[in-house]
């Protein structure tokens, strides 16, 4: 879908096509469930907060005054429903359960060991940490609009992203060699 | 690996990762269309938002410019482009014969709260108005509020104030939980009454969840398990206990739970602990919604929780829209409708005597909310509106012994940083507030943002360019009364302090202005002191007379690169003159909880001690730090103490000290010291 469909659908959209808002939704539901997956930590939650998120999005799309930031403004509504539910969990998060020494794992396993060691690795990030780098991988943002979300400096999220990489590159890298 | 190739990896696993059904947009779209056949019909067509709004004008108050959910006023001190003069955007309604010839006003003033007669003319109002603005647009209906309901007269005040835990500091020798507003107790992770810390537990530990209260005896440093509460052992398994915060009052502990049913409600534990060994449970109190936030003010616990699970497809059951407080729905007195269809959350709050355990009053109120702020005599529910611009709404509840009593609601252009953008002070609330550049679309690519920069000067829509800054000052029916606008254009807000009369704002964007606001006049509040350095405070805090202690990161303002963890003291004695006395980079630091929550900061200026705790740049090593400050030598380090922890727990270090000994705790561990030396006197698991 071209940008000028995008807009065509926003605008009817707006008016309640909900054909058109479940089109525009399509584009993004893949990207903006996996956002929600990782920083969160668990299937459930992710699926009720986007689901959330796109009821909240379908009520209040009329008032998305650009209909070229369609994006922009639902990641928006998201995140902050994720850092919301993130700050419940503050004191509560799960200790990472460690998974078997490598035996012998088939294709299929090895795939599984290495979905939750990246969700693990998440875990590991606090949540600020965790915030600029679902941005960055899930959401596909640079820092510099990390930054402007985020109201810190370029600089510092930066050094943060490229911190928390670290941190996620230790946990990883037995399974990405 | 490089970390690029890291970043693509993650991102390819990502990608493995399967989408549940329920998400699906087939599912999806079923939702959507059931939603719209059971509240309301969509219209192929909308009315202008114009006509929309004229209407609403006239149920504002005189002199107030209603800007509807599209209007925006800000002034832009345009740095490009060639202008140099103040230029007022007006927002677009301004230009409508309808709308009073006012000014400088961003501030819309919602219509008054009604109460329905019954549930069914509630739930017939809500169908009628929702109907209604998908249908053409919203008709406010008269405001009539009825106060009358509040004639609940609380007999223990007196008492129970008695009983508060003294906070004044004069007579404590131990540190209590960093609260916003001196005489008003917020919740936390620890507390303690000078004798014994009590400690929440709660965290997985081989797939089983601790959720457990440990009550430790600490006397001269020395460590004692006393009491426990474990509440695994009092629930079901399948369910499990999560307690966001407590309170320690006299010989009560108060805590707040968060929807440990399916439900989504918060309740209230109340139990006593004159025996240490042996609590006893109390009282439970049941409210419904999520679990937002509370606060302890003059022996009353008030309790915020929101109720957003409201299904109004059928009449009946009522309990599908009505909250309930200890399963008991509301009464339409302590209702208030909506009149905006869109504000489908209720927020339900509550006043609680801690003396007698009895809910003293109970109110639903509409408001899309999000975080509370609460002064000595209001508790301000505040939280951004999905609007096209970036908005605030802010709904007012005057408490007194209990009783709440629901007032005006504003709607500002811009977003708050925290609670401490607001504060209540003779009478006035004052407020300061971010207009993010082009507004609601933050995440704009760095193309888009070149357009805008060159495409400027065609533009003529609303949405600032830059980032600006918002002071208002508000009187007790919410209404502006003065306000400054356009403060350090392309900067955001990181900390705000107000003490009195005057205001301290600090914005950063290369460096970081720290501004003074005199306040003494509501009508007129004026700039009069600015000092600019590096890096930024991301919170403020009193310190001795005349002192101002900021905790932020140095920022290298050339290469904005981050050099450290930056605690400053500055000298107010003179506001239009503020200086720097001293400043200190924590070696090697990285990231303190203390910059965010301010609640993971001890702090004691009688005492002249602060703690916190904070990680090194390699994420390898954790401290604990404390510090005093001495107007001759700067700050002194007075204890640095390595913690070993797992990165997530990081939030739930606190620390606290009792007569000469430190204490820190983790998820697990509580260990003491004495003040001012790194010796390790005692330490058990709790």
């Amino acid at each position: 879908m071209n940008q000028e469909e995008q807009i065509a659908h926003v605008i009817l959209a707006r008016n309640g096509n909900t054909d058109s808002f479940c089109k525009l939704y399509e584009l993004y539901y893949k990207d903006m469930y996996r956002f929600a997956y990782y920083m969160l930590g668990d299937e459930t939650d992710a699926e009720d907060i986007l689901s959330e998120t796109v009821m909240d999005a379908f009520r209040g799309i009329k008032n998305l005054k650009h209909p070229d930031k369609f994006k922009s403004w639902i990641f928006k509504i998201l995140t902050t429903k994720c850092r919301q539910q993130m700050a419940v969990y503050v004191s509560n998060r799960e200790h990472i359960v460690p998974l078997p020494e490598q035996e012998e794992l088939s294709t299929e396993e090895k795939a599984y060991a290495q979905e939750i060691d990246v969700r693990n690795a998440f875990l590991l990030l606090s949540e600020f940490e965790r915030t600029i780098i679902s941005l960055t991988i899930l959401a596909g943002y640079s820092s510099r609009e990390v930054a402007r979300f985020l109201k810190r400096p370029e600089g510092t999220i930066r050094s943060i992203k490229s911190r928390a990489l670290t941190k996620m590159s230790q946990h990883l890298k037995e399974d990405f060699t | 690996m490089k970390q690029q190739d890291y970043i693509d990896k993650i991102k390819q696993v990502a990608e493995q990762v399967s989408i549940p059904e329920g998400v699906s947009p087939e599912k999806i779209k079923k939702r959507l269309e059931d939603e719209c056949t059971n509240t309301f019909q969509p219209q192929k067509e909308m009315i202008p938002k114009k006509k929309r709004i004229s209407k609403f004008a006239v149920a504002c108050a005189a002199g107030i410019l209603f800007l509807g959910t599209g209007g925006i006023l800000y002034m832009d001190i345009s740095s490009h482009g060639g202008r140099t003069q103040n230029k007022i955007y007006k927002p677009e309604i301004a230009d409508e014969s309808s709308i009073e010839e006012t000014e400088e006003v961003s501030l819309a003033c919602q219509s008054e709260l009604i109460n329905p007669t019954d549930y069914d003319t509630y739930y017939e109002t809500i169908r009628q108005i929702r109907d209604e603005y998908y249908a053409t647009y919203i008709d406010i209906p008269e405001a009539s509020v009825d106060a009358s309901d509040l004639g609940i007269v609380e007999e223990y005040a007196d008492e129970a104030s008695m009983l508060s835990t003294d906070v004044s500091g004069a007579s404590r020798n131990f540190s209590t939980t960093n609260t916003q507003e001196e005489n008003i107790d917020e919740g936390d992770i620890v507390k303690t009454d000078g004798e014994y810390i009590y400690k929440l537990n709660q965290f997985w530990e081989d797939n089983e969840f601790i959720s457990k209260l440990t009550i430790t005896k600490a006397s001269d440093g020395k460590l004692t398990k006393t009491g426990t509460i474990d509440w695994m052992e009092q629930f079901q398994e399948d369910s499990y206990v999560y307690i966001r915060d407590f309170y320690l009052y006299g010989n009560t502990l108060v805590f707040m739970l968060q929807d440990h049913t399916n439900e989504a409600e918060t309740t209230i534990l109340l139990y006593d602990i004159s025996n240490k060994e042996k609590p006893i449970q109390t009282k439970v109190i049941t409210q419904s919604g999520q679990y937002i936030s509370s606060r302890i003010a003059d022996g009353y616990l008030y309790t915020v929780s929101n109720f957003t699970d409201m299904d109004f497809s059928s009449q009946k059951p009522y309990k599908n829209y009505i909250p309930s407080v200890n399963g008991n729905l509301l009464d339409c007195s302590n209702i208030y409708c909506p009149a905006e269809p869109l504000v489908d959350s209720t927020y339900v709050v509550t006043g609680l005597n801690l003396k007698t355990g009895q809910i003293v009053d109970e109110k639903a109120v509409p408001t899309q909310g999000g975080d509370i702020y609460v002064s000595d005599s209001s508790i301000y529910i505040y939280g951004n509106v999905y609007a096209e611009t970036t908005q605030t709404e802010i709904f007012k509840i005057s408490y007194q012994n209990g009783s709440l009593t629901p007032g005006n609601s504003a709607t500002i252009s811009g977003s708050f940083y925290g609670s401490f953008a607001l504060n209540e002070y003779n009478h006035h609330l004052r407020v300061v507030a971010t207009i993010p550049a082009n507004s609601i679309s933050l995440l704009r690519t760095e193309d888009e943002m070149q357009n805008t920069t060159t495409a400027k000067e065609e533009d003529t829509s609303q949405v600032p360019r830059e980032d600006v800054n918002m002071l208002y000052v508000l009187d007790e029916s919410m209404t502006v009364t003065g306000q400054i606008t356009g403060i350090a254009p392309g900067e955001q807000i990181y900390s705000a302090r107000f003490l009195g009369d005057i205001g301290y704002l600090v914005t950063y964007e290369n460096t970081d202005p720290l501004f003074s606001i005199d306040l003494s006049d509501p009508t007129n509040p004026v700039i009069i002191g600015k000092l600019t350095i590096p890096g930024f405070s991301q919170y403020l805090h009193p310190y001795a007379d005349g002192l101002l202690l900021g905790i932020g990161e140095e920022i290298n303002p050339d290469t904005q690169e981050f050099e450290g963890l930056k605690l400053s003291m500055f000298d107010i004695s003179n506001p239009e003159n503020v200086a720097v006395t001293h400043q200190y980079i924590l070696p090697n630091s990285y990231y303190s909880p203390a910059e965010y929550n301010y609640k993971a900061l001890m702090i004691d200026t009688e005492k002249n001690i602060f703690g916190f705790f904070y990680q090194n740049l390699e994420g390898t090593n954790n401290y604990y730090v404390t510090y005093r400050y001495d107007a001759e030598n700067g700050f002194e380090e007075t204890g640095k103490y390595e913690i070993h922890i797992e990165s997530y727990e990081t939030d739930s270090i606190r620390g606290l000290y009792i007569d000469d000994y430190l204490y820190i705790t983790t998820l697990d561990s509580i260990t003491s010291y004495p003040l001012g030396t790194t010796t390790k006197k005692d330490s058990i698991q709790s």
